[in-house]
């Protein structure tokens, strides 16, 4: 019997080895181990400020979800007006203007947004030329699965004027709620805008039917 | 061989009438309702069936147990009308002293919707229960069931014949005069076989019906029905005493996926029942964690000298027309159509007119003709002054004609410096998504590459990251991509992108489409490995791997399960590409399959039958030792040789062709092998017995919610001649569930129990339930007898797998991740 459990237990640590390196027995392994001794959750990152901010040569975003820890991004590519930042995580934004148009590793992704061409998210427009309502449809693609996309008739309200501070700088903005429905849902995006340009200095958006809404606050505008 | 061949057409014809159109998606998908199962491991109430169906795909696999009675079941949902399950039930006291009296029985259900419920019909089904197996359960039926109360509560009512009938003494109405209805025949000798002389016979007309409602109580329903079947053979042998023909059920379901019954079984038994259940379109990772993939950097745009388009202008279509067409003085308007369709606009000026682009006026022109994607507006003094693209294609197409104009520089490729750093960097980048680089043949304008996918279940998406990375990674003046990707070292499919239409495409809304209709398709061809850079210096390349097995032993009767713990050691040598050296050795660690001592009553060679006896002295176990060749003869035919020990049994040589365009979704095949079959102990030695096996092979991917077909027919170990019908469902993300069966000259007598070979397959892969990207899956043959007649050679490395995923329609079913 003794034989039998040893051969046993190096049998089975030896099983599950390759030549490639970890295969998927291991990182099976690694998954239990990881649900039922999770690590400890890190202490985070303290906060930047403005004036290391401004050492930032680059156009740079801060994200937030909720109440949490804001994570600051860089542009990495420019596609004809499509952005797209990654973080250290490998987490991945696109925008268009101030619209976001898709996700990369949050989960279940937003995979793009057709925008009307009206659209002042996505195209600065001073306010007093903002439409009443535009249309946007959000893809996705759930992993396995078909697409499906999400069409939502959007409509505008200026709600107030504000002063907003973003990491150590005020701008007076108007706070514009945006209510997107269609006949099952509706969301809310609320955006800061200056009056003048249309500029959107600060935005809480909706990713998706799966995510929490996303805080985008400009730190340093891209020129393009 | 008795068959009900007049059924078929009939069957195709009511399918053809019941099928339905797929309704686009424009919202979240909202799961589908799944209705219950009865104790049958079919859709229905406790011990009848009900008239719904489980959503498209569904798998479930029930046990149920009452009275002595233990029903196993593993039901799939073929297509949205049609439910299939193949049984092994063990029926303690069903077969009459002396001797053993549990008959441990394999079945198999089928079930047709004819009907659809809508707002005023109830569905309707057609059913065979147990059409395929000795006939213990054997019964026909049609049911009906409404929904009403918005879904709470289900009313069922149905007819049957066979094992539904007999308590309520209906008489069957298709028998008179003594007709082949009146009499319906016992149990079959040998079974599995389709008796369809005995559908709808029988002296008695069953009722059956009954009500499910569920609570308010999240997750609990109850059920109750009245089931006319008499349990006579159970009456008759067994301890089971039918006291009422009424059952109660409580149900509940605690998690998806899971469903628990307790029941009351015709007023003398309490039943139990376990159901698991899930879907290929509903993995349970549904969301793979992999890090979000290299951005692509556009190369730097040319400005445009003004001589094309002079100042271009983007101007937003659906704008506020702020200039009346009457008011804008343009008299000069020239509407042209280009060759992909795009309308253009030229106009002349005014003579009064200035040089600021008047983009205004573009919008009115628009609103004037109708659909005009760019509008080019000339001096009268000749001078180009702005083109205002008022639509997306016109802009990208002006992006194309300009970038066109631009000649990056292509000294780099005579620098072996700079060619070298490109290359490296483009190994880097593959590196890091675990893409091998097997070869590239890097020109100024284009570059070729051989890739092998190590990590991405769905090949596009292996072939985006390919195609990211060589946008990071190649000069500018590389425009063209082939990307090759090479499977078990086969180059099937050359997909040729072009570097400006990626530019174009990422991160717009609709990327996939965008790729795959600017992305071209064709069989790649016989790569010339010694012209091409880096890939002989890859070889002899080894690998190893050490897994742990369970191989299982199902349906003894002396030991319905018997499985063993295993270690399987694997280890290769690639001399060449396509040339290699494979070996894998078996090593029980514990368990119960050498305790399988069943006597062999086979009249056949005995190629398959003696399987016990390899199961008990092959420890070890040398599975596998071959030298193996696979290559391109051509751009779409392709050859393998094997030779070795081949399988567990036999060995010998084996040749394959294969031909298989990646444009058409058919092809055909030939296989000839010389083998003589192996010791039981599964070393080096030999028995006496030898053959000579082939088979002629036609593949059909028939594109119907991925059904395809293979046939194959031919000789087999046992020197019988026939043929093999296998039939699959395949899903995007590999999942795969089929049923295949083998016809040949032995005669069902002969053959033995079961009466021929036949089987069900199934393919989850790992990706399914795991949070991240793997190629692995798990896969197995369910065949409920092993027998000796039409069974085929185990080759390791047959060639239609590994390039039935790689053809156009196969990438075209997953190109929806290759931006991912």
């Amino acid at each position: 019997m003794r034989a039998h459990t040893v051969s046993l237990m190096a049998a089975l640590a030896l099983a599950a080895c390759s030549s490639s390196g970890s295969n998927d027995f291991q990182r099976i392994g690694a998954l239990a181990k990881a649900q039922l001794a999770p690590a400890e959750p890190q202490a985070p990152a303290p906060e930047l400020t403005r004036a290391e901010l401004d050492q930032i040569p680059w156009a740079t975003i801060a994200l937030s979800f909720g109440d949490g820890p804001r994570s600051y991004l860089v542009p990495l590519a420019d596609n004809g007006g499509y952005l797209t930042y990654l973080d250290s995580a490998g987490h991945g934004l696109v925008m268009f203007g101030g619209a976001v148009t898709g996700t990369q590793a949050f989960g279940k992704d937003l995979e793009g947004v057709l925008r009307d061409p009206r659209d002042p998210i996505a195209h600065p427009v001073p306010l007093a030329d903002w439409p009443g309502r535009i249309d946007r449809q959000y893809q996705f693609a759930v992993r396995d699965n078909g697409a499906y996309a999400v069409t939502l008739a959007c409509v505008f309200d200026r709600v107030a004027a504000e002063t907003v501070e973003i990491v150590e700088l005020d701008f007076d903005l108007v706070r514009i709620a945006e209510t997107c429905t269609n006949a099952r849902r509706q969301v809310v995006n609320t955006y800061w805008v200056e009056a003048g340009t249309g500029f959107i200095w600060k935005s809480v958006q909706w990713l998706g039917p799966d995510l929490d809404q996303v805080t985008i606050e400009i730190i340093r505008p891209y020129g393009g | 061989m008795r068959w009900f061949a007049g059924a078929v057409p009939v069957l195709v014809g009511v399918v053809l009438g019941v099928m339905g159109m797929q309704q686009a998606s424009a919202e979240v998908p909202l799961p589908p309702k799944r209705p219950s199962l009865n104790l049958f491991g079919m859709t229905g109430l406790i011990d009848t069936p009900t008239a719904e169906m489980q959503p498209d795909a569904q798998i479930s696999i029930t046990s149920s147990y009452f009275g002595g009675y233990l029903r196993n079941t593993v039901a799939f949902q073929i297509t949205p009308w049609l439910e299939g399950a193949f049984r092994y039930s063990v029926l303690e006291k069903m077969l009459p002293a002396p001797g053993e009296t549990t008959l441990y029985d394999r079945s198999f259900d089928l079930k047709l919707r004819l009907i659809a419920e809508s707002d005023q019909w109830p569905a309707v089904v057609f059913g065979l229960q147990d059409f395929l197996g000795t006939g213990v359960y054997s019964g026909e039926y049609l049911a009906a069931t409404k929904t009403l109360l918005e879904g709470d509560l289900k009313v069922t009512g149905g007819l049957g014949w066979g094992r539904f009938g007999g308590n309520l003494g209906l008489d069957n109405p298709l028998c008179w005069n003594g007709n082949r209805f009146c009499d319906r025949g016992g149990t079959a000798g040998t079974g599995g076989s389709v008796d369809a002389g005995q559908f709808f016979s029988g002296r008695d007309l069953g009722v059956f019906g009954g009500l499910e409602w569920q609570t308010p109580i999240d997750g609990f329903a109850l059920k109750a029905e009245y089931s006319d079947d008499e349990y006579r053979r159970e009456r008759d042998l067994g301890d089971f005493d039918p006291d009422l023909p009424f059952n109660f059920g409580l149900e509940y379901r605690p998690r998806r996926g899971i469903e628990l019954g307790a029941y009351y079984m015709y007023g003398s038994a309490f039943g139990l029942r376990l159901s698991l259940s899930g879907n290929p379109f509903q993995p349970l990772a549904e969301v793979d964690g992999e890090a979000a993939p290299t951005p692509i950097v556009a190369r730097p745009q040319p400005a445009d000298d003004g001589t094309l388009f002079g100042r271009i202008v983007d101007l937003r279509e659906g704008g506020p027309v702020t200039t009346a067409f009457a008011e804008s003085r343009i008299s000069e308007v020239t509407i042209e159509t280009d060759a992909a369709g795009l309308r253009w606009a030229r106009v002349a000026l005014p003579p009064s007119a200035g040089y600021d682009c008047p983009d205004a006026q573009a919008a009115a022109i628009d609103a004037q003709y109708g659909v005009v994607d760019a509008v080019i507006f000339r001096h009268p003094d000749g001078t180009l002054v702005c083109t205002v693209a008022l639509r997306p294609a016109a802009r990208q197409a002006m992006r194309q004609a300009v970038r066109a104009r631009v000649t990056h520089p292509t000294g780099w490729h005579s620098d072996e410096t700079q060619r070298r750093a490109a290359v490296d960097a483009l190994v880097d980048a593959l590196d890091a998504d675990r893409i091998g680089l097997l070869g590239i043949a890097l020109e100024p304008t284009r570059v070729t590459v051989y890739i092998e996918n190590a990590k991405y279940r769905a090949m596009p998406r292996a072939i985006g990251r390919a195609a990211r990375a060589l946008a990071a990674t190649m000069p500018a003046s590389v425009e063209l991509f082939e990307i090759v990707p090479v499977e078990g070292s086969l180059p099937v499919a050359s997909v040729t992108l072009m570097r400006s239409a990626l530019e174009d495409h990422v991160e717009r809304p609709d990327a996939a489409r965008a790729a795959w209709l600017s992305a071209r398709v064709t069989d790649a061809p016989p790569a010339k490995w010694h012209r091409t850079e880096r890939t002989l210096d890859q070889f002899p390349r080894a690998t190893w791997s050490i897994n742990p097995a369970l191989p299982v032993n199902l349906f003894d009767p002396d030991s319905p399960v018997r499985f063993d713990l295993s270690v399987v050691a694997n280890g290769g040598v690639e001399v060449l590409p396509g040339l290699s050296l494979n070996g894998a050795v078996q090593k029980r660690i514990a368990g119960t399959l050498d305790e399988n001592d069943a006597n062999n009553d086979s009249d056949l060679p005995r190629v398959r039958s003696d399987i016990a006896r390899y199961q008990s002295q092959g420890d070890p176990a040398i599975a596998r030792l071959t030298g193996d060749y696979v290559t391109k003869l051509d751009r779409d035919l392709y050859g393998r040789l094997s030779g070795g020990l081949l399988e567990r049994m036999f060995s010998g040589v084996s040749a394959e062709l294969l031909w298989k365009p990646v444009s058409q979704n058919w092809g055909v095949g030939g296989e000839i092998n010389y083998v003589r079959q192996r010791d039981f102990d599964q070393l080096f030695g030999l028995q006496d017995y030898d053959v000579i096996t082939g088979h002629a092979s036609l593949y059909w991917d028939t594109g119907w919610k991925g059904f395809s077909t293979q046939i194959d027919a031919g000789r087999y170990l046992a020197g019988d001649w026939g043929g093999t019908f296998s039939l699959k469902r395949r899903f995007a993300n590999g999942w795969e569930v089929g049923g295949f069966f083998t016809l040949t000259e032995v005669p069902f007598d002969e053959f033995g129990e079961g009466s021929f070979d036949k089987g069900l397959f199934l393919t989850i892969p790992f990706n399914w339930f795991l949070p991240y990207e793997s190629r692995s899956e798990f896969s197995t043959v369910l065949r409920p007898l092993t027998r000796d007649g039409g069974q085929r050679l185990n080759v390791a490395n047959r060639l239609y797998p590994l390039v039935e995923d790689q053809d156009r329609s196969g990438l075209r079913a997953t190109w929806r991740d290759f931006w991912e």
